[in-house]
C-alpha cells in the first residue's frame, strides 16, 4: 500500500515580484509542472525560507491561479488529451468558473499565460473557452479592436483571403 | 500593443480549438500570425472541413456529418433528411440562385429570392473557400455518377461513372501546401465541393434544356468492394444543343475543366466507402440522349 500523502503538507511558492504564499500541496498539485517537480524534489526541501520560485508570474496573477486551484482541488485529474479530439465543440463554462474570469482582459491573458507555464490544463481550458466567446460572431475589424491587434497584411493580401470566404460572411 | 497571449501561436491555437467553423473561417483575416495560426494546422483545417480529419478519429460506426456552413448555405444540396434532399424539379440552368444563401429560408424553391449580385459573385469568385470544402467527414472515398431515367416501361439506373479518392493524409502535402495552389480543389486527392458542385452541373447539362429535370443525392456506405473502381463511360455524343448552351454559359470556362474530373487513374483501396449519387431524373426521355 501506498503511503498516503498528508493533505495539509504545505508549499511555499514565490512569484516573480518576491511575494511568498503559503499553499496547500494538493492545491498546488493542480499544476502538472510543480507536482512532477514536488515528486522529484520529495517536497522535503521547501519551506517559508527556501520557497518555489515562479518566474513570469506577478503576485496578483498567482494569487488568481492559486484561488483557481483551492476551488478545483479535489476535481478528478483528466485524462491526457488525445490530439484527435483536441477540438472542442463547447464552450459551455461552469458558473464558478465564469465569474472567476470575470477579470480585465489583461488578467484573462496573464491568467492562460501562467496555466499554460505550469500546466494547469482545465485552468488553461477555461481560459481559451473565455477568450473564445469574445471572438465568436465578431467582424475581424472587431476583433482587432478587441484585443488591439495590429492588421499587418497588405490591402492586397488581406482582400484576397476576404474575396475566398465573402461567401459565408453572413450571419 | 496587443498581449502576447494573442500574438503567441501556441496560445492561439488552444483558443481557436474552441470556435465554431465560421468564426474559424472568417478570423483568418484578422492578421497575419492568426491566419498561418488556421492554416497550418491540421486540426483546425479539419475543423474547417478544408482537411480529412485525423485517421484515428474515423468514425468506426458508419456515421459521418455533415459540413455545417455547406448544409447551411447549399441546403438543397444537403438536406438528406427530410426525404426530399435533391434539387426541386423545377429550378433553371441558373441553379446556383435558388441554393439556399442566407439563414432561416426555409425549403422549397419559389421561397428562394433571387440572390443580389453582390452575393451571388462571392460565391462565384473562383477561389472561394466553399469550393475547396469537404462536404462531409469522413470524407467520400467513391463517388458515383448515376442517370435516372423516367420512362414509360418504369425508371432506368446507369452508373456513368465512379471516382475514387484517396482521403489518406500525406505528409509531405500539409494543409499549407495545398491552400497555395491556385486550382487546389482539382488537385486535393479527397473529394471537394467544387468538384462535386461541378460534376452536378455537369450533370444538369447532360439533360436537355427544357426537359424538367431534378438532381437527386443519396448518402450512403457501403463495404469496399475487393476490386477498386468500376470505371464506366460517359456518353461521347452530347447533343449538340446543349453543347450549344454551355457555350454561352458565363461560367462556361469552369466547366471546360470537367474533362479533368474524371481521371482515368485509379485510386484509393479498401476500407468503408462513402458513395454519393447524384441522380439525374429525366422526367421526359430526351430524345437525343441514348443510353
Amino acid at each position: 500500500m501506498a503511503e498516503a500523502k498528508p493533505a495539509s503538507q504545505k508549499i511555499w511558492l514565490v512569484s516573480n515580484d518576491n511575494a511568498t504564499m503559503e499553499v496547500d500541496r494538493a492545491v498546488v498539485e493542480r499544476s502538472m509542472l510543480l507536482k512532477n517537480m514536488l515528486e522529484d524534489l520529495g517536497g522535503a526541501d521547501v519551506s517559508p525560507e527556501n520557497p518555489i520560485p515562479i518566474p513570469n508570474v506577478n503576485e496578483a496573477v498567482l494569487r488568481k491561479v492559486v484561488e483557481w486551484c483551492e476551488h478545483h482541488r479535489n476535481d478528478p485529474v483528466a485524462a491526457p488529451d488525445d490530439e484527435s479530439d483536441a477540438r472542442k465543440k463547447t464552450t459551455d463554462i461552469e458558473e464558478w468558473d465564469q465569474k472567476f474570469m470575470q477579470v480585465d482582459q489583461e488578467m484573462l491573458f496573464e491568467i492562460i499565460l501562467a496555466s499554460n507555464f505550469l500546466d494547469i490544463k482545465p485552468l488553461l481550458d477555461v481560459g481559451c473557452k473565455t477568450v473564445a466567446n469574445m471572438i465568436k460572431g465578431k467582424s475581424p475589424e472587431e476583433i482587432r479592436k478587441t484585443f488591439n491587434i495590429t492588421n499587418d497584411f497588405s490591402a492586397e493580401e488581406e482582400e484576397q483571403i476576404r474575396r475566398e470566404n465573402e461567401w459565408a460572411e453572413d450571419r | 500593443m496587443a498581449n502576447t497571449a494573442v500574438t503567441t501561436p501556441y496560445i492561439l491555437h488552444y483558443i481557436f480549438l474552441h470556435l465554431p467553423q465560421q468564426d474559424l473561417l472568417l478570423i483568418q483575416r484578422v492578421c497575419r500570425t492568426w491566419h498561418e495560426v488556421i492554416s497550418s494546422s491540421k486540426v483546425l483545417q479539419a475543423a474547417l472541413f478544408l482537411y480529412p480529419e485525423p485517421a484515428k478519429s474515423v468514425h468506426s460506426d458508419g456515421s459521418f456529418e455533415l459540413n455545417p456552413l455547406l448544409k447551411s448555405r447549399f441546403s438543397l444540396f444537403f438536406d438528406i433528411d427530410s426525404g426530399e434532399h435533391g434539387l426541386d424539379p423545377w429550378f433553371d440552368s441558373n441553379w446556383v440562385k435558388h441554393m439556399n444563401l442566407g439563414p432561416g429560408r426555409e425549403p422549397g424553391l419559389n421561397k428562394y429570392p433571387k440572390l443580389d449580385p453582390r452575393r451571388r459573385a462571392a460565391y462565384d469568385y473562383p477561389k472561394a473557400s466553399w469550393r475547396r470544402m469537404i462536404p462531409c467527414m469522413p470524407p467520400a472515398i467513391e463517388l458515383q455518377v448515376s442517370f435516372e431515367c423516367l420512362r414509360i416501361e418504369g425508371p432506368k439506373l446507369d452508373m456513368l461513372r465512379s471516382l475514387r479518392f484517396s482521403n489518406e493524409i500525406q505528409p509531405d502535402k500539409g494543409p499549407s501546401a495545398l491552400q497555395e495552389s491556385a486550382d487546389s480543389e482539382l488537385q486535393q486527392p479527397w473529394l471537394a465541393f467544387g468538384r462535386l458542385y461541378d460534376i452536378v452541373e455537369a450533370a444538369w447539362f447532360q439533360c436537355t434544356p427544357g426537359t424538367r429535370s431534378a438532381v437527386r443525392f443519396d448518402y450512403s456506405f457501403r463495404e469496399a468492394p475487393l476490386d477498386v473502381g468500376k470505371l464506366g463511360s460517359i456518353p461521347g455524343d452530347s447533343p449538340q444543343s446543349r453543347q450549344e448552351e454551355m457555350k454561352t454559359m458565363s461560367r462556361y470556362s469552369r466547366r471546360e475543366r470537367l474533362r479533368y474530373l474524371f481521371p482515368a487513374k485509379k485510386i484509393g483501396g479498401p476500407g468503408r466507402i462513402f458513395v454519393i449519387i447524384v441522380v439525374v431524373l429525366f422526367l421526359r426521355f430526351p430524345d437525343s440522349y441514348s443510353v
